[in-house]
């Protein structure tokens, strides 16, 4: 099964959050769901397109099998971001999740018409957070056959 | 006058006067003619008088035979001629005269030609005596005849030439009088036609050229253009009145129209002002629904990530405390979200289509499906309508509502009711409920941004819910309102405009 195999190893997520509380809550939370996986933590748009591209300080970083995006962001916003990744040949293949406080409308449709794989809006409380980050780790890193690297 | 009785007296009088002229001349003409017929009979007597003379003459002279027959034949002509003539007066006279003396000197003649036919010398100094005598006598009257008879034919002349005087001064009359009457005739033209259509052409051409208070300026006058003229002028009274009436109303238009024109650009103005702070609202909830979120997000989940850490280790005071600020961070939130709904209800609405609201009522007990099951409230509704609304909003506006309604509903289990009747072109929806109502004076206040009738220990809530409602119903034109149920809930109506049959 791939589930399996894919328990097997490390999964690599690339959690683009300019907000250090939002991103340590996130990894908090990952924590809590058990997933063997290695989170990576960018804080701007031009960061995680360096990230991507294994550029200056990254210039070892590892393809990520996800990526979590917020979508306000200094410098390159998340809109930016993900229109960069889904444009790319080489990077369009990587899930992009919108993780984001925003429940606009105008932001949802945006990020499905930029090809986001998903959308989630982030909700206040934390049992319910955790359990979305949750969902968000059995969806794509249990269910899904991500394609290989 | 009229003027077709001026005209018509003025042919009259021409026309009696022609006929009295002709009249006159053709007797003239008669008479010249008669004279002059005369006055050749007159000639033809002095002729055959002369050649009786000369049969006298010559009879005396030679004592011929056809001397003697030659006085008869123009004895009988002098005779018939005088027959023929027919006179009167002077003429009567002379010729009375002229026929004495002829059959005097007839019977002379005769007692000549028998005294000269008789023989005898004794008798010869006598005979010749009396035949002298008698020749002398035959002398003198034919010559008295010849000289009446020449008086006669000098009288005729003078008689014509009388007569010709008399038709030339006709023709100088007839001429004066023609004169006179073309005169007359213009003047009178001149005076009842050409006069006042002159006036009236002035007039016509002064108001053409726009000068409206143009008149004929004709004296009354009781012809035919003089009542022209009248109607006229009170035809250009008329449209004097009219014209003015038409400027004063031109007048009025353009001041409204400027008028208007400014009430526009006002309108306008004020829509674009409208428009602006419609996107900086839809730009504040946008901050609002993102920037003003994350901080409290921090808040509750550390604060509940410390709670979970150091389960146990906390006494009981620190968790009721930590509890509070949970609370009111999540307070805030809801407040923040009510907000954000509250003011998308006019920025966001799509455009009213025709709805099935028993779709859209559905669609608002799924969404409280949760509620509806822990609280165990039974929800009824009865067929219900298409309506033109933003299905969106009519699914919020039954979902606040009637969660409203199992709110205010602590007791027992809420049971609610929705049903919908027709009036005129829209419905009429009503939602009762079972709960603990609500008392006349505060039914006003109901509707008010943030107003609440209870304390959030009672019954817990933002204050926004029905003012969102109030919102929606708003905007597709309707009504709402709230009433006791007779047992004691309370009935929320609304209105909504009718839609088309599915």
């Amino acid at each position: 099964m791939n589930s399996m195999e894919n328990n097997t190893r490390s999964i690599e997520i690339l959690l683009v959050e300019d907000n250090p509380g939002d991103a340590r809550l996130t990894l908090e939370a990952m924590r809590e769901a058990k997933v063997r996986n290695r989170m990576h933590v960018v804080e701007d748009g031009v960061e995680a397109m360096e990230f991507l591209r294994r550029q200056g300080r990254f210039g070892d970083a590892l393809r990520p099998d996800l990526i979590l995006l917020d979508l306000n962001l200094p410098r390159m916003d998340g809109r930016a971001v993900l229109a960069e990744v889904k444009a790319d040949p080489a990077l369009k293949r990587i899930p992009v999740v919108i993780l984001t406080t925003s429940n606009a409308e105008k932001d949802v449709l945006r990020a499905y018409d930029l090809h986001a794989n998903c959308y989630v809006t982030k909700p206040v409380d934390l049992a319910q957070f955790m359990k979305i980050v949750a969902q968000i780790d059995e969806f794509w890193v249990k269910v899904v056959t991500l394609p290989g690297k | 006058m009229l003027t077709r009785t001026k005209f018509s007296i003025s042919v009259a009088v021409s026309l009696a006067a022609a006929a009295l002229v002709s009249a006159l001349v053709f007797r003239a003409v008669l008479h010249a003619q008669q004279e002059a017929a005369d006055n050749e009979a007159h000639l033809e007597l002095v002729q055959h008088l002369s050649h009786l003379r000369f049969a006298l003459v010559e009879y005396l002279t030679f004592g011929q035979e056809r001397a003697r027959l030659q006085w008869d034949s123009e004895y009988r002509s002098i005779d018939r001629i005088i027959e023929r003539l027919d006179s009167v007066g002077v003429d009567a006279e002379l010729l009375t005269r002229v026929q004495r003396n002829r059959r005097a000197a007839q019977s002379v003649f005769e007692r000549l030609v028998a005294t000269s036919t008789g023989s005898g010398s004794r008798q010869d100094v006598g005979r010749e005596e009396l035949r002298l005598r008698l020749s002398s006598q035959l002398m003198g009257r034919t010559q008295d005849m010849i000289s009446d008879a020449i008086r006669l034919s000098l009288r005729s002349v003078a008689d014509v030439n009388a007569e010709l005087r008399r038709i030339a001064l006709l023709v100088v009359l007839v001429t004066a009088l023609g004169m006179a009457l073309v005169a007359a005739n213009w003047f009178i033209l001149q005076k009842t036609v050409l006069l006042p259509m002159r006036l009236l052409e002035t007039a016509t051409a002064s108001i053409a050229a726009g000068n409206e208070s143009a008149r004929t300026g004709l004296p009354a006058r009781a012809d035919e253009l003089g009542s022209l003229a009248r109607a006229f002028d009170a035809m250009a009274e008329s449209l004097q009145h009219r014209a003015a009436q038409v400027q004063a109303a031109n007048r009025d238009l353009t001041r409204e129209s400027a008028e208007r024109k400014k009430a526009n650009d006002a309108l306008e103005a004020s829509a674009r002002a409208l428009e602006r702070s419609n996107a900086e609202l839809e730009q504040f909830a946008y901050v609002a629904s993102h920037d003003l979120q994350e901080p409290l997000r921090m808040v509750v989940g550390y604060v509940q990530l410390l709670d979970k850490r150091l389960a146990g280790k906390l006494d009981g005071d620190t968790r009721e405390f930590m509890g509070f600020a949970v609370d009111g961070a999540l307070r805030m939130q809801n407040l923040i979200q009510d907000i954000l709904a509250y003011s998308r209800v006019g920025s966001k609405g799509q455009s009213l289509a025709p709805v099935d609201s028993a779709a859209a009522l559905k669609e608002a007990l799924d969404l409280l499906a949760s509620r509806i099951a822990e609280t165990g409230a039974e929800v009824h509704a009865q067929p219900l309508p298409m309506v033109m609304a933003d299905r969106t909003q009519l699914v919020q506006l039954f979902q606040n509502i009637i969660s409203n309604g199992i709110k205010f509903c602590k007791d027992h289990a809420p049971r609610i009711r929705v049903e919908a009747v027709h009036e005129y072109a829209r419905w009429r929806f009503s939602i009762t409920d079972n709960g603990i109502g609500i008392a006349p004076e505060y039914r006003g206040q109901l509707f008010v941004i943030f107003k609440r009738l209870h304390t959030r220990r009672e019954y817990p809530g933002t204050g926004i819910g029905l003012a969102i409602c109030k919102r929606i119903v708003e905007r597709h034109g309707g009504e709402l309102g709230i009433e006791s149920a007779p047992d004691g809930g309370a009935v929320f109506w609304f209105t909504l405009p009718e839609g088309e049959s599915p």
